[in-house]
């Protein structure tokens, strides 16, 4: 695969077009390479955008790439969740994974509690796939990719970004170093924690009423964050409405990335972009205007004959 | 899917294989089957098709809808393969079964079919084949056969004798008043188009009677139907008749009570008042407009404030100025203060194209303080919607008045917090300092220019250094090298990697408009030490600008201060700017 | 997602007596000190837990799900008599095609359960030239666990002098479900997130039904 196909690619994606699923394998054996090589705490370098949840809003994407500048020329760094929910997973991860490819020093993806396999049947991206080529073979590919993509990124070893926080069998980022990353998401372990715990206003260490995950409160954090030597906790998962929401007196920060998620919620999206000297610049978006009918009314819900 | 098989296979295939796979368990297969037909007709010859393929076809009429409604369209096509038209008539029957069932979309695809296949029917073959057909499906048990004979009318029209297009025109008028609302709907979609191929005498008689049950169908979904066939049939009257004939039924639809009716009499109102002339319009529609301008549904008010231009234009001359001043305006006041967010946004995407037929002294009077009022709209698109159409004021009041009288709130919107308003402000700046001059721009705009290069937004950053290659191109160059690109290149310390990229990313839309003396002697010095950046973007964004600006600078200059820059990055530890430095020096030739 | 601001209100405007649906009031209904319901995976989740001591609390334990009983709020319940009875809404008449002169379809909660289903409450109605009828529904999926729909029915004949009200709860565990229907929906999300369609499969678990009458003709 040359720079140029890569090129051709990127533009056909930019425009929201699907490349051929010839095109999405070598891509992914392309990604592969680029990704086998990266640390499960992937060092990234500050100048860099930090961006959270995405969820195949292809558009909303667009939008923050106008807000915050396009690859290559800002750096970026995305904490996963690109795919489900919106109605472009396939477009959008593609698109981020190609930019990859093709600046791998210029963005970093790493993985989301919805780079499952399992998730993603069931929530939008499986079938996704399957509507817009026909068969399970794009997502086939991509959810192998989505075993290579890194747990977790510390910026200028001051700043670790994660999907979803932090695990009560790590201590240190060292613990995560010897995770065995190359698999599917398990339902329990560290690995699971780091992109499914929420931080929660409480001490130590709670239980979600759910019956499945954690929560860290702000002492966990604090303890963390001086062990390792960090300044900040940088995660996603988590919508929040004003776009971020700092944590426990800033040390830990959630980034959500999805302007009006669901196109319902209502909410506006926010990245952080970092300077060279690591100052903190939070940017807040809206959702892309409507692409069709821009400024037609909002028809009322047709009626129908409910029982 | 099945693997596709060479051409010559395919042309082999006997019916037997095809009847084999159209019984396949497999949906995909049957599907795939039905897209071959017209391969399979053509190997099979004229002859079989017609005695073999479409018998069978008619007797396999029992499969999932997705199968149905691929055969449905690939029959449409089939008129060449059965032996041109004199023998087309042969796939009217299995067309018929599919114009009957359940699903819409197989019908809809049976329907179109038909249609095609009648255009190529003569007069005596409509007479023989197609109009029982139209009949037994208008008179069909199962009404889905009923909504299907609508679409054939208009097809089936083209006859000699004149008993039998009475019958048709019958059985039309029957369907109007058919006793399932999915019928008459049906009907009243196809009514403009039978009105259009029926003598216009019919139309007034027969037909009358008809749409006059349509108007009044106790259906809203009917009735808004037949207000478009209430404009076709319009078209083909006198303004005596439709005074007679259709304006009751319009004075009804202005005052439904159902919105989506009188939503859809808004939306065809321009339509409407092009087909009862100019008198009719004066007398009424010009007073249910202003109704509908006042409707208490907002989708109603949304739809009405879209159409004022051009409802206004085509106003008689001697009324126009005055109805728009008296009738019209007071509404666009209360429209420039709706509830409705969609409402101002679309009263403010319009409502500057009143200018002109106002006049310079109404519009400062009357129009100025809606647009002062909708630019301070709390709705962004309300905003954005006013500035994207300044140019048509601009027009008739002349620059000196918007500029005295929009520029305060112009600044305003500058600073707007939604970047796509500030975006829209920019766009409009050259066009702006063309017309106030060097004088007045640097007084009052040079600031804000400036401003936008710091924008916390990319876009607006790119947009405005975009407007900087603008302004050079209309003020000049003496005018760049004083009062521009001095303050451009000043960014180049910014704290900021992203704004220090600012400077080369105007740096490289100027390229292109200044002269190779400023180029080398005021831009290649600031661009050149940036090549020494912390920040490798910034690094291989100097590549980039140095390879642009290589192409008008001498090869002197290049040899001496581009190419050990460009043969340093060539060096450096970052691969992208690597990249861009080798791609630079291939580009420059040295 | 609470939408706070949408309501639904239906008045009687001669005794002033209406039910008003909000997301505040179906919400106070749900229960706030149990979490009775666990997603999927929570057995082979603790399983693997026993070794990491000291974590045993459950946070602000609260039915996560969000499941409520709500049945829309009265105002001015003293001008109506509410008696159960056993007359069942005549879904015969509801199926009739009368003209439907209005017509909404109201928005009060949903939530994502972190990325374990889906919790939705609705609230429809249509109002016919001799009657109205309001559908109050709540939709919980928990993925591989269980799905629940609590439907409220409110039917009024303009000609009658009282309000059908008929409250029914039913639920069906995903394993019975798998069973019951076609092999390969697992994948089909469309499947297990139309009430409508899994209707037919789901068990009662609670049910009443009631007549509202007017005290004044």
């Amino acid at each position: 695969m040359s720079t140029s196909d890569l090129d051709r690619q990127i533009a056909q994606l930019r425009r929201c077009e699907v490349i051929k699923e010839s095109e999405v394998k070598a891509l992914c054996a392309k990604a592969r390479e680029i990704l086998v090589e990266e640390s499960n705490v992937q060092r990234v370098d500050a100048p860099v955008t930090i961006c959270g949840d995405i969820h195949g809003q292809f558009y909303d994407l667009k939008e923050l790439f106008q807000v915050g500048g396009d690859v290559p020329d800002t750096n970026y760094l995305f904490m996963g969740d690109f795919v489900d929910r919106g109605f472009f997973s396939v477009e959008t991860f593609l698109l981020l994974l190609a930019l990859k490819v093709r600046y791998p020093d210029r963005i970093t993806l790493i993985r989301g509690n919805h780079e499952s396999r399992q998730i993603t049947q069931v929530y939008g991206f499986y079938d996704e796939c399957l509507r817009k080529y026909g068969s399970v073979n794009v997502w086939r590919y991509c959810t192998e990719i989505f075993d290579y993509l890194s747990l977790s990124a510390l910026i200028d070893d001051k700043i670790l970004c994660v999907h979803g926080g932090l695990s009560p069998a790590i201590n240190t980022l060292d613990a995560i170093r010897t995770i065995d990353r190359k698999q599917e998401v398990p339902h329990d372990g560290p690995m699971c924690d780091l992109l499914w715990s929420d931080p929660e206003d409480i001490d130590g260490w709670g239980l979600s009423p759910r019956g499945a995950g954690y929560l860290f409160g702000s002492d966990i954090a604090a303890q963390f964050n001086q062990t390792n030597n960090l300044d900040l906790i940088c995660r996603a998962h988590q919508l929040v409405m004003d776009g971020y929401k700092l944590h426990f007196n800033g040390s830990v920060v959630t980034v959500w990335s999805a302007p009006n998620y669901c196109y319902r919620c209502g909410n506006v999206a926010a990245i952080l972009e970092l300077d060279e000297h690591l100052n903190t610049n939070y940017k807040i978006f809206n959702a892309a205007p409507q692409q069709e009918n821009r400024g037609a009314p909002v028809k009322k819900p047709q009626a129908d004959y409910f029982l | 899917m099945a693997t596709p098989m060479d051409e010559g296979d395919d042309s082999l295939y006997p019916i037997a294989v095809l009847i084999d796979e159209l019984k396949n368990d497999d949906v995909q297969l049957r599907l795939n089957s039905i897209r071959r037909l017209s391969t399979i007709g053509l190997a099979l010859g004229e002859e079989r098709t017609r005695v073999e393929l479409v018998p069978f076809l008619n007797d396999s009429i029992d499969d999932e809808d997705e199968v149905l409604q691929a055969l449905a369209e690939e029959l449409g096509n089939f008129v060449p393969l059965v032996g041109g038209p004199e023998h087309a008539h042969t796939l009217l029957a299995p067309l018929e079964s599919l114009a009957g069932v359940e699903e819409t979309a197989v019908r809809e695809k049976a329907v179109l079919s038909l249609r095609k296949i009648a255009e190529s029917l003569d007069v005596a073959q409509l007479d023989t084949h197609l109009v029982p057909l139209v009949h037994r499906l208008a008179t069909g048990d199962w009404f889905t056969s009923r909504i299907s004979a609508c679409g054939l009318f208009a097809a089936a029209y083209r006859l000699n004798n004149d008993a039998k297009k009475a019958e048709l025109r019958q059985s039309f008028a029957q369907l109007c008043i058919d006793e399932t609302p999915m019928v008459r709907r049906a009907a009243a979609a196809k009514f403009g188009e039978f009105a259009g191929v029926i003598e216009p005498a019919f139309v007034k008689t027969e037909l009358m009677t008809a749409f006059t049950a349509l108007a009044q169908d106790e259906q809203d979904s009917v009735r808004l139907l037949a207000v478009e066939g209430g404009v076709a049939i319009a078209r083909l009257l006198t303004p005596a008749e439709n005074e007679t004939l259709i304006m009751p039924s319009v004075r009804a639809a202005a005052v439904d009570k159902s919105w989506r009716v009188r939503y859809m009499l808004a939306d065809k109102l321009i339509d409407l008042q092009r087909a009862v002339g100019t008198e009719i319009t004066k007398a009424d529609l010009l007073n249910f407009f202003v109704a509908l301008l006042k409707d208490n549904e907002a989708e109603v008010r949304t739809i009405a404030s879209q159409k004022i231009p051009d409802f206004a234009n085509n106003l008689d001359e001697d009324v126009r100025l005055n109805a728009v001043l008296t009738l019209m305006m007071p509404c666009v006041k209360e429209l420039s203060n709706d509830n409705s967010q969609h409402v101002r946004s679309a009263l403010a995407s319009v409502v500057m194209l009143l200018a002109p037929i106002l006049g310079r002294d109404h519009t400062v009077e009357h129009l100025l303080p809606v647009f002062l009022q909708l630019l301070k709209d709390e709705f962004p698109e309300v905003r954005l919607n006013i500035i994207s159409k300044l140019d048509c004021v601009n027009r008739v009041i002349g620059i000196d008045m918007l500029s005295q009288s929009l520029l305060p709130a112009i600044v305003d919107l500058a600073e707007d917090r939604q970047w796509r308003v500030r975006l829209a402000i920019i766009e409009y700046i050259p066009l702006l300092a063309s017309q106030l001059g060097v004088e007045f721009f640097d007084e009052k705009l040079s600031n804000l220019c400036m401003t936008w290069l710091g924008d916390c937004v990319f876009s607006i950053r790119e947009a405005a250094t975009l407007n900087i290659k603008k302004l050079v191109d209309t003020f000049g160059l003496d005018w760049a090298r004083s009062s521009i690109i001095p303050k451009v290149l000043s960014m180049y310390r910014h704290p900021n990697y992203l704004y220090r990229m600012t400077t080369l990313f105007a740096v490289n839309l100027l390229i292109d408009v200044v002269d190779v003396d400023s180029l080398t002697h005021m831009i290649l010095p600031v661009v050149l030490p940036m090549a020494k950046d912390t920040v490798p973007n910034v690094r291989f964004n100097v590549a980039k600008t140095l390879e642009k600006i290589a192409m008008r600078i001498s090869k002197d200059v290049i040899e001496t201060h581009m190419k050990p820059v460009l043969q340093s990055l060539q060096e450096d530890g970052d691969g992208d700017v690597k990249y861009f430095a080798t791609h630079a020096l291939e580009a420059a030739g040295v | 997602m609470v939408f706070g601001k949408n309501t639904l209100v239906a008045e009687h405007s001669a005794s002033k007596f209406a039910f008003y649906f909000n997301a505040i009031d179906a919400l106070d209904r749900v229960d706030k000190t149990t979490d009775s319901v666990k997603v999927s995976y929570a057995k082979e989740w603790a399983a693997t837990r026993t070794h990491s001591a000291g974590i045993n609390d459950v946070i602000k334990p609260f039915d996560w799900t969000f499941s409520s009983d709500y049945t829309g709020t009265l105002i001015n319940p003293d001008t109506v008599t509410i008696t159960e009875i056993d007359e069942e809404i005549d879904m015969e008449k509801l199926m009739q095609r009368d003209a439907i002169l209005h017509y909404s379809d109201v928005l009060l909660y949903e939530d994502e359960l972190a990325d374990n289903g889906c919790s939705i409450m609705n609230v429809k109605i249509r109002v016919m030239p001799g009657s109205f009828f309001i559908l109050l529904r709540f939709f919980l999926r928990v993925d591989g666990v269980f799905v629940r729909v609590n439907d409220t029915r409110i039917f009024h004949e303009f000609s009658t002098n009282y309000i059908l009200r008929e409250f029914t709860s039913r639920e069906q565990k995903f394993s019975v479900l798998n069973e019951r229907c076609a092999p390969g929906t697992i994948h089909d999300l469309e499947f297990y997130s139309k009430p409508q369609t899994l209707h037919r499969l789901l068990d009662m678990t609670a049910g009443k039904r009631e007549k509202i009458a007017f005290n004044k003709p």
